[in-house]
């Protein structure tokens, strides 16, 4: 292979600053570190809001239009999905109505995912294959979780010899690991990942726990798969909120879906109340199950120690980090988790459940099994009770996290792309 | 002494609160808790669509009833809209109605704990009362009885011994009692009540058909279709009880009334719940204070604190009231209602705790 630039076309629902979780954060950092090691990288969003300025990426929201309108068929692709089925769930807090002393933030509200995002996947896939036809010298595209599966198999099926790579951030088995009714949305979704996962050129995921994952239920070879742990460009606050006590808070931040394991922290935190009343847990971020819940603190009535934030911006979750004592991961399945990085670039100790991509960098966490209140509340006590131990941990973590190193991390992929280029 | 009658109407004002985020909530914990422009404009609006044209019916129908009103409704009316107070006094001059002191900023849950703050609240409504319409009050609304003390302050204070309360069921029901004669909830008498002290008082007691709260039209979509469905379902249920009652005996309550020293609340679900568990954290933390050192920004946060546990803010709890599909001025569901509140407690703990007062 020559020494020309590697050109990688990367396509995904999110990139910062146009996101709705992790994905986008994970895509801006990907994208930059990329371009920073030489590679030239397009990226591709189906849609960007009017209101966000962001000039290196580009829209396809004209052409999936086009092909809305049209709806073509990808040739063998088992996906009849058109429409996520609306959620039957009560209505959570209206945030921007809350947040109206933030006016940008009033503007700044739009769904990337509405009920229609099967049906604009397909369009999506058309649309980019417009662009390859159009510039047909990229030496890979990149398609970052189950959204661009139709692109892929479109790809294939029109006989494009451009390789293709999935970026998986997260499955949706680790999305309804704590949901005991799978939707059919979800199901499809679930058979679609395990149907054509396997057809891409290799797979890029973002710890050792998805790899195991990906073979063990999507039956993906060993081979193909690459493990790029995930970091993230954090500057830590200096300061945290006035007026909270961090001596006995504990933070959670992270979207309030089946995935990340609310339930659970709730049931612990009302263990950690019976012994200790004044511990506080601040709840920071939105998702669909805020309702329920909210209803479940209620129930518990632990009105009085778990807050609820809502969505917070980057400057109020940059000071949230510093009112705490220790932050909490209790998801039954992690991808990885960025939170818990930027948690120990802020001085903030992570305990977690053991089932999270990032305990691949940082090994020295606490951990407890998932379901285990016990053990969780347990852990929670310990380090809250136990000012000198929970200073050394922070001290080990931050000594681990100062050992991983991104560049490096995005050097395998750059590596995967050559050493893929040069068999084809 | 005039009776007063079965049918029962509520009126108040409905705040419009200061919505923030929780968390600049808390960074700014001086920031007021309501809008108290955007409250009078919804009041101007209620009063043209609602409170007039209902309070017409009444008088053109010549429907008898007994309206409670709160001192801030009384003050906003006088106020900013005078075709109200003006209808108000026909009704009075004209017989047709019974009015009835509420506390000052309505039904406050912090009466329930709060016996000083809700008695002081009465005779600031009694007084306003007197202000704008030139009357004398004679009854009082409960929001639930008490063990006497407040009863025997406002007895001596204004010479009320006509109480109205709401009670559950269909049937309404009178009792005349002394202080002496009332139970607690265990059957046990209150021992304080002396025979020096003690009261001769008439209970009314209003039960759930008859009684109506106004201010729950608000999530209706059609304002003013709301105010005739109203006023006319008021005004069937008050003529029919007056057609029938000389037909049936007027049910007498027993004479040795129990009484429930705590709030029932099992008729509540979990968001009320735990907002009524908010209110109480709250209101503990700011009496704390205020019985430490009076000051005048106590007495405000107190103020606010208790204006702040309003019943009608009830309705925005109500998963219910949201299937009408309108989005409310104050809230669109609520979960969103809860953050609020709980945030606005939160606020209150970081006035106290930080001596911001």
């Amino acid at each position: 292979m020559s020494n020309k630039k590697i050109k990688i076309l990367l396509l995904t629902w999110e990139m910062l600053p146009i996101y709705a979780g992790g994905l986008g954060v994970l895509a801006r950092s990907v994208v930059e570190e990329l371009r920073k090691q030489g590679a030239e990288v397009v990226v591709a969003l189906p849609h960007i809001p009017k209101f966000i300025k962001i000039d290196d990426c580009i829209s396809l929201e004209k052409a999936i239009q086009k092909y809305y309108k049209q709806k073509p068929t990808i040739p063998n692709l088992d996906f009849h999905l058109e429409f996520f089925k609306k959620s039957n769930r009560p209505a959570g807090p209206n945030w921007p109505k809350l947040f109206q002393q933030d006016t940008a933030l009033k503007k700044t509200s739009y769904n990337l995912y509405p009920n229609n995002t099967p049906a604009i996947t397909r369009s999506f896939a058309f649309a980019v294959l417009d662009c390859l036809k159009k510039n047909p010298d990229f030496d890979i595209v990149i398609g970052m979780d189950w959204e661009t599966i139709p692109t892929m198999k479109l790809m294939k099926e029109t006989g494009l010899k451009t390789p293709f790579a999935f970026y998986i951030n997260g499955t949706e088995y680790d999305r309804n690991l704590d949901n005991n009714k799978l939707d059919n949305a979800t199901k499809t979704i679930w058979g679609l990942e395990k149907k054509y996962y396997n057809q891409a050129d290799f797979l890029i995921c973002v710890s050792d726990l998805t790899k195991n994952i990906l073979i063990s239920k999507f039956d993906v070879e060993p081979e193909k798969i690459t493990t790029v742990f995930n970091d993230v460009d954090f500057k830590p606050g200096k300061k945290g909120l006035q007026f909270i006590s961090k001596n006995k808070t504990i933070l959670f931040i992270g979207r309030i879906s089946a995935q990340k394991g609310l339930f659970f922290l709730i049931d612990t935190m009302a263990k950690v109340v019976k012994i200790d009343s004044e511990i506080k847990l601040i709840i920071a971020g939105d998702g669909e199950l805020v309702s329920t819940v909210m209803e479940k603190v209620c129930e518990l009535e632990l009105e009085n120690n778990i807050i609820f934030t809502g969505w917070l911006s980057e400057t109020e979750k940059k000071k949230i980090y510093k009112n705490a004592s220790l932050f909490l991961m209790p998801s039954p399945s992690e991808p990885f988790g960025l939170t818990p990085l930027e948690s120990i670039s802020s001085g903030l100790a992570v305990i977690s459940s053991e089932n999270c991509g990032f305990l691949g960098v940082i090994p020295s966490t606490p951990t407890f099994k998932y379901y285990d209140t016990e053990d969780f509340s347990r852990i929670i006590l310990y380090y809250l009770n136990n000012r000198e131990k929970l200073q050394e941990l922070i001290q080990k973590q931050s000594l681990e996290l100062s050992k991983h190193s991104w560049s490096k991390e995005i050097g395998k992929i750059l590596t995967a792309i050559k050493k893929l280029k040069n068999n084809l | 002494m005039k009776e007063a009658f079965a049918a029962t109407v509520k009126f108040n004002v409905l705040e419009v609160y200061n919505l923030n985020s929780p968390i600049f909530t808390i960074e700014n914990p001086q920031t007021g808790f309501f809008q108290e422009g955007e409250t009078n404009k919804l009041f101007k609006k209620l009063a043209k669509k609602l409170y007039i044209p209902t309070l017409e019916l009444f008088l053109n129908q010549e429907i008898t009833l007994n309206i409670i009103v709160s001192g801030n409704f009384l003050e906003k009316a006088a106020a900013l809209s005078p075709k109200l107070i003006n209808l108000l006094k026909k009704l009075i001059s004209q017989n047709l109605i019974v009015l009835a002191a509420d506390g000052y900023y309505g039904e406050d849950y912090s009466s329930v704990y709060n016996s000083s703050w809700w008695s002081s609240s009465l005779v600031r409504t009694i007084d306003k009362i007197k202000e704008v319409l030139k009357i004398d009050t004679k009854f009082v609304y409960l929001p639930q009885l008490f063990r006497n003390l407040e009863l025997e302050r406002l007895l001596e204070q204004k010479k009320i011994k006509h109480f109205l309360l709401r009670q559950k069921g269909k049937k309404f029901s009178k009792l005349q009692s002394s202080l002496s004669e009332l139970r607690r909830f265990n059957g046990k008498t209150v021992s304080w009540i002396n025979s020096e002290n003690d009261l001769n008082c008439h209970f009314n007691f209003i039960p759930d058909n008859l009684f109506f709260n106004i201010n729950g039209n608000y999530l209706q979509p059609d304002l003013i279709q709301a105010s005739k469905t109203f006023a006319l379902a008021v005004a069937f249920n008050a003529s029919e009880y007056e057609i029938k009652k000389d037909t049936k005996k007027l049910r007498t309550a027993t004479k040795t009334l129990r009484i429930n020293e705590k709030p029932v609340l099992n008729l509540f679900g979990h968001l009320e719940k735990a907002t009524f568990r908010l209110w109480e954290y709250a209101l503990r933390l700011v009496l704390n204070k205020y019985h430490l050192e009076v000051n005048e920004k106590v007495s405000e946060l107190l103020d606010d604190c208790c204006r702040l546990q309003n019943s009608d803010f009830l309705m925005y709890l109500d998963k219910s009231n949201y299937f009408l599909g309108k989005n409310v001025d104050n809230f669109s569901s609520p979960f969103e209602a809860f953050v609020f509140m709980q945030s606005k407690v939160k606020q209150v703990e970081i006035i106290i705790r930080n001596g911001l007062v």
